[in-house]
This record gives C-alpha cells, sequence and structure tokens, in this order.
C-alpha cells in the first residue's frame, strides 16, 4: 500500500509539472524547456527555506512562487519576443543556466553535495509525516492546478491563448498584445512548477541538482505529448501513464540480469507505438 | 516468513543501536531478502554493473550458510526511482535489508529505510544519510582518502598540483579536503577548477592553462568517461605528465592508459580473492565491485552474528579490505596508494 501511496504522490506532483506546462506548450503553443528550472528553484526555495531559514513548508512555496515569478517575469519578457524552434532553445538555456547555477552557488545551495533533511508540511500542529496525509496534501493542490487549468482554458484569456497559437499575426491585428499574454502564461506556469518542486524536495526529504536537468524538461514535455496538448485530461493521463509504466514492467518475469535493459527497451517501444498510433497524444486537442 | 520479518523488526534496531540483542532469534527462516537499488541502465550504469558482479561474486567465493536472496531494482540514477525503489522493496518485496550503491540514492533511501525499520548500508562517503538510525555506511573517511594521498605525494617528492574536479558529490569532497590537507604536507594548489560532466568532450584549453602553473602533478578527479576524456587529452599535449585521482583509474575501463601512474585504491591484497575474480569475471577487479563484495559480505555477516555487538562484528569481520573500524554509524576502512603496473 505504501508503494502505491509513494507512486501516487510522484503522480501527483508530476501531474501539476504537466498542467503548468501544458498551459504554455498546448494552450499558448509556446515550447518551453525551462520547466525544469522552476521546478528546480521551487524545490530549492524548500529546502534551503526549511533547513537554513527555519521558514515552515507553506512559507517556502511562497518563496518560491516569488522567486519563479520574478525570474519568470524578466526572461518571459524576453522569450516573448521569440516563436516556435527558437522559443524552445531559449528557454532551454535557461535550463541550464539555473542547472550551473544550483550546481555552482555552494554558499547557499551546497552544490553537488545537496541538501539533506528537508521536512514534511506542518499546519497548526498537524504534521503531513505519513505518506497518505501527505498525498492528501499533494493531491489537494494538484485539484487546484486542475480546476485553474479549465478555468484559464474557458476564460476570454484562454481564447486569446489559443489564438495567438493558432495565428499570433491574426491575434495582434485584433488588438491584443500577445506578447503580454505570452509572458502571464509563462510566469503562471512558473509559479506553479515551483509549487510541485516544493512538494517533490519535502516528499524525497533529499535534493540535488541532478534531479533539474534539461532532461528532466523534456520528460514533462514527453508527458503531455504522450497525454495529449492542449488538454487538462491529458496532462494527468500523460504524467499517470509515464510514472506508473516503468513500474508496471518491474512486475514482468524477465530474466534478472537484463531486466533493467529489457524494461528500457519495451517502455520506449510502447512510447513509439503509441505516438505512431495516436500522435496527437491520448487526449491531445491540439498537434504540434 | 511472518515470524522472521517481526524478529528482524525486533532485533534491527538493537543491532542499530550496538546494544547486545539477547532474546534475537537466528534466521531459521530462508532466504533472507536483500533488497539492492543500483542504476543499472542510463549514464552511470557501468557503476552499477561492476556492483552487481561483486555481488554475485559473494556467493560464488563465500559460499555463505545463511540463505539470501538479491532483489535488484533499477534506479537510473535518480531520486525520485529511488524512492519509488526503497518503497517497493519494503512493501511488495518484503526485503529484510537494504543495500544501495550511491551517495545520492543512499541519502534518498534513509528516509524510508528509517520509518519502515529495515537496516540500510551504503558505500558513501558522503555520511549525512546515517544521521538516521537504521543507515549505515560502509566507506572510508574522506579526510583519511586526501590524507593518504597527499602523504605518499609528499613522499614522492611532488610540490605543485593542479586540481580538475568534476562538479559531483565525491569529487567535491575530494577537492575541498586536498584543498584544506594540502598545506599541511607542504604542497600547494597552483590551479583548480570544475568540470561539469557531460557539458563538453573538449578540455584542451582548459589542460593548457593548467599546464602553464607547471604543476608538478594533475589531481584528476571525475568518472568515465569523463576520466578518460580528461586523461587522454592531457597526454596528448603532455605525453610525460603525471596524474592521479581517488579510485577512478580502477573504475575506468581504460585502465592501460593509466599504465606507471598512482591512484588511490582500496586495499584487497588478497590475491587469491583477485585472481578468483579474474577467473569468473575475465577481466580484473574492479573498485565498484570489490566494494559490493564487501558491503554484502558484511550485511551478511551482521545478519548470521545478529546477537553480537555491532562493534564486535566489525572488529571480527574477515573483510577483502583489512581492518574495519565503526565510528558513529560509519563503518571505516582505511585505502592505500597504488601504482598501475
Amino acid at each position: 500500500m505504501e508503494y502505491l501511496i509513494n507512486l501516487a504522490i510522484l503522480f501527483s506532483i508530476y501531474s501539476m509539472l504537466a498542467l503548468s506546462l501544458n498551459m504554455v506548450i498546448g494552450m499558448s503553443g509556446l515550447v518551453s524547456l525551462a520547466q525544469a528550472a522552476f521546478y528546480g528553484i521551487g524545490a530549492y526555495a524548500t529546502a534551503i527555506g526549511m533547513t537554513k531559514l527555519g521558514l515552515g513548508f507553506f512559507g517556502t512555496i511562497f518563496l518560491g512562487i516569488l522567486i519563479n515569478v520574478v525570474i519568470a517575469l524578466v526572461v518571459g519578457k524576453i522569450l516573448a519576443r521569440f516563436q516556435y524552434d527558437y522559443y524552445a532553445i531559449v528557454s532551454a538555456g535557461l535550463s541550464v543556466i539555473v542547472f550551473s547555477v544550483l550546481l555552482n552557488w555552494k554558499s547557499v545551495t551546497n552544490g553537488a553535495l545537496g541538501i539533506y533533511g528537508i521536512g514534511k508540511p506542518n499546519i497548526a500542529g498537524y504534521s503531513f509525516y505519513s505518506n497518505s496525509a501527505f498525498l492528501g496534501l499533494t493531491v489537494a493542490f494538484a485539484i487546484i492546478i486542475y480546476i485553474l487549468y479549465l478555468w484559464i482554458d474557458r476564460s476570454s484569456f484562454g481564447r486569446v491563448l489559443k489564438a495567438l497559437r493558432e495565428d499570433e499575426k491574426l491575434t495582434q491585428s485584433m488588438g491584443y498584445k500577445t506578447k503580454h499574454y505570452k509572458s502571464f502564461i509563462f510566469t503562471l506556469s512558473a509559479a506553479l512548477s515551483g509549487i510541485a518542486g516544493s512538494f517533490f524536495a519535502s516528499y524525497i526529504a533529499f535534493i540535488d541538482p541532478s534531479t533539474f536537468q534539461l532532461k528532466e524538461g523534456i520528460f514533462l514535455f514527453t508527458i503531455i505529448v504522450v497525454g495529449g496538448l492542449s488538454s487538462a485530461l491529458g496532462s494527468v493521463v500523460g504524467a499517470l501513464v509515464l510514472i506508473s509504466l516503468p513500474e508496471v514492467l518491474r512486475f514482468i518475469g524477465l530474466p534478472y540480469e537484463t531486466a533493467a535493459q529489457l524494461q528500457q527497451i519495451i517502455y520506449g517501444a510502447m512510447l513509439l507505438l503509441m505516438m505512431i498510433l495516436k500522435p496527437q497524444g491520448l487526449f491531445g486537442k491540439y498537434r504540434m | 516468513m511472518k515470524k522472521l520479518l517481526l524478529s528482524l523488526c525486533m532485533i534491527l534496531p538493537l543491532i542499530a543501536c550496538d546494544k547486545t540483542a539477547e532474546q534475537g532469534k537466528d534466521i531459521t527462516v530462508s532466504p533472507v531478502k536483500i533488497g539492492v537499488i543500483l542504476p543499472l541502465t542510463g549514464t552511470n550504469s557501468y557503476m552499477g554493473e561492476q556492483m552487481r558482479e561483486g555481488y554475485e561474486f559473494v556467493k560464488e567465493y563465500l559460499n555463505p550458510a545463511i540463505d539470501y536472496e538479491l532483489i535488484y531494482f533499477d534506479d537510473q540514477q535518480s531520486s525520485s526511482k529511488a524512492a519509488i525503489g526503497a518503497k517497493k522493496l519494503i512493501e511488495v518485496d518484503k526485503v529484510d535489508v537494504l543495500l544501495t550503491g550511491t551517495s545520492q540514492t543512499a541519502s534518498v533511501v534513509a528516509e524510508a529505510a528509517e520509518r519502515a525499520k529495515v537496516l540500510h548500508l551504503g558505500i558513501s562517503s558522503d555520511n549525512r544519510f546515517t544521521q538516521k538510525e537504521y543507515n549505515y555506511t560502509m566507506a572510508p573517511n574522506s579526510i583519511d582518502e586526501a590524507s593518504v594521498l597527499l602523504k605518499y605525494m609528499q613522499e614522492q617528492g611532488y610540490k605543485n598540483i593542479a586540481l580538475i574536479t568534476a562538479n559531483e558529490v565525491f569529487a567535491d569532497m575530494v577537492a575541498e579536503n586536498v584543498k584544506n590537507l594540502a598545506p599541511t604536507y607542504g604542497m600547494n594548489i597552483v590551479f583548480e577548477e570544475k568540470i561539469t560532466p557531460g557539458a563538453t568532450n573538449d578540455y584542451r584549453i582548459l589542460l593548457r592553462k593548467a599546464e602553464q602553473n607547471n604543476p608538478d602533478i594533475y589531481l584528476l578527479q571525475s568518472w568515465p568517461p569523463e576520466i578518460d576524456i580528461l586523461s587522454k587529452q592531457l597526454f596528448e599535449i603532455k605525453p610525460n605528465a603525471k596524474i592521479t585521482s581517488l579510485y577512478s583509474f580502477f573504475i575506468s575501463g581504460n585502465i592501460d592508459m593509466y599504465k606507471n601512474q598512482f591512484c588511490l585504491n582500496i586495499s584487497t591484497d588478497k590475491t587469491e580473492f583477485k585472481q578468483a575474480f579474474e577467473q569468473k569475471y575475465g577481466k580484473g577487479l574492479e573498485q565498484m565491485s570489490a566494494t559490493a563484495f564487501a558491503q554484502l559480505s558484511l550485511m551478511l555477516n551482521i545478519l548470521q552474528n545478529k546477537n553480537h555487538k555491532l562493534s564486535e562484528i566489525i572488529k571480527n569481520n574477515d573483510s577483502i579490505f583489512g581492518k574495519l573500524t565503526l565510528d558513529g554509524r560509519s563503518i571505516r576502512y582505511l585505502p592505500v596508494v597504488e601504482i598501475i603496473k
């Protein structure tokens, strides 16, 4: 049971990340690979806040959001000038920069050694130390982000985002300042990724920069492509598939000498097959 | 099996606290399940595979009296997968004890081991995770490692060191300790630079900069493939360069490249053991294989002698590393400097 609870915690965290990324890529058509950076900043805000500054978990969530918002506002302004592949390349650059900072700013982040002993959330004396309580809290935040996604998706703001995804010039000609829209959704997505990062840090109790590399951003991108772009349900299902599939494969009776390698091959083949049969993803409303 | 688990749950905390577990029950129900979390795929899979060979070799070489089963979990050197791995092994496979192969994994697994009251033995020099009960590490003290190497370098007459280290846990600790201890041994760090594994494959400019500072010796600390790339490019620039490292030459698959250089190594002076390993795997004993062998051997020893104090078990343990000592929850041994022939 504990094993399933732990899988569910990870699934909830990745659902938050996928939903926040789908706001940028699916809803707005901006191919961002910077998500791992904001995820990492959120995680480090919690790790440093709880272990060095003596803040509570929820205080560190706000700290992470604040830092992410400031960075995303600055970077978002720059990114708003770009489209398509260029957007992806510049956003990937941010991911690399943040990883380097986490690795090299040792006085604050402890460098490659990482930060150990991150605590669990606590509200008015109630501790979320048990995994089931922690899962409840994580799911609650994931649901809030899910509702927020649907609300934006159905709002006039969301419709403008989808319009700029289809044709930015046409949207501009209708009087919308698309740069502001792009910057806002990027900032919101960054803030939400920071929340996921805070939960991850508290759950895992130890973080180091290796978790927040560009490849993590690519993994998140894979989640929403498999689940379906521009779909809240797709984000959640994508996270479920990519988190649970490798675990399901562990229960196939493969020869133990090559089990790990065969699992990777089967995992890759299944993803490939899924993309051939369902190129728009499982619940995708938009195809890149 | 339930009885076994129950008895282990009662006994292991006592062992962990280094108290005599007089009420302890011999393990009569077989087999004891040992969970092992390693990177078996991905960038660091070479380490995981070397370790697996070491674990597998225990049964063949020692033929232990205790019946045990190893259950592997591939964490791909990922924190989230290691956390899931610990839970799967504890909850689904119902392992009795846990072994981990890297610092990162040990740090993540520590909490799950403590919550489930399962004894966990890592091999990390970074012993912060042993603050938690039930968590032990078996590794040389990182200050001892640097001291042994620096002492040897001093004896060989080296004065000026160029320190090139990777941005990762072990190399970071090496860099800090070497920098702090070098003056004690009358040595200077004339050049220092960090490399980020995977960021580039061309270190020639960095190495030329290092050469301009006229070091007597280069201390290169990284894991494969970076260590091989760095060394190869250094030899292109300076064919007679003297290089050294802590363990990494022995982990590299290209040991011939390091002929006549010296490197810190584990003190496995048991020729018969080395030969038996070579015979089985058709290659020389690798450092990670030896470490894994010693780690599992010690764990089996603890399980077999659970009525004894841990300090006594450690003291009487016939390790391939020679004498072991207990320092808090860190099990220590002394490394040696070895010239590669």
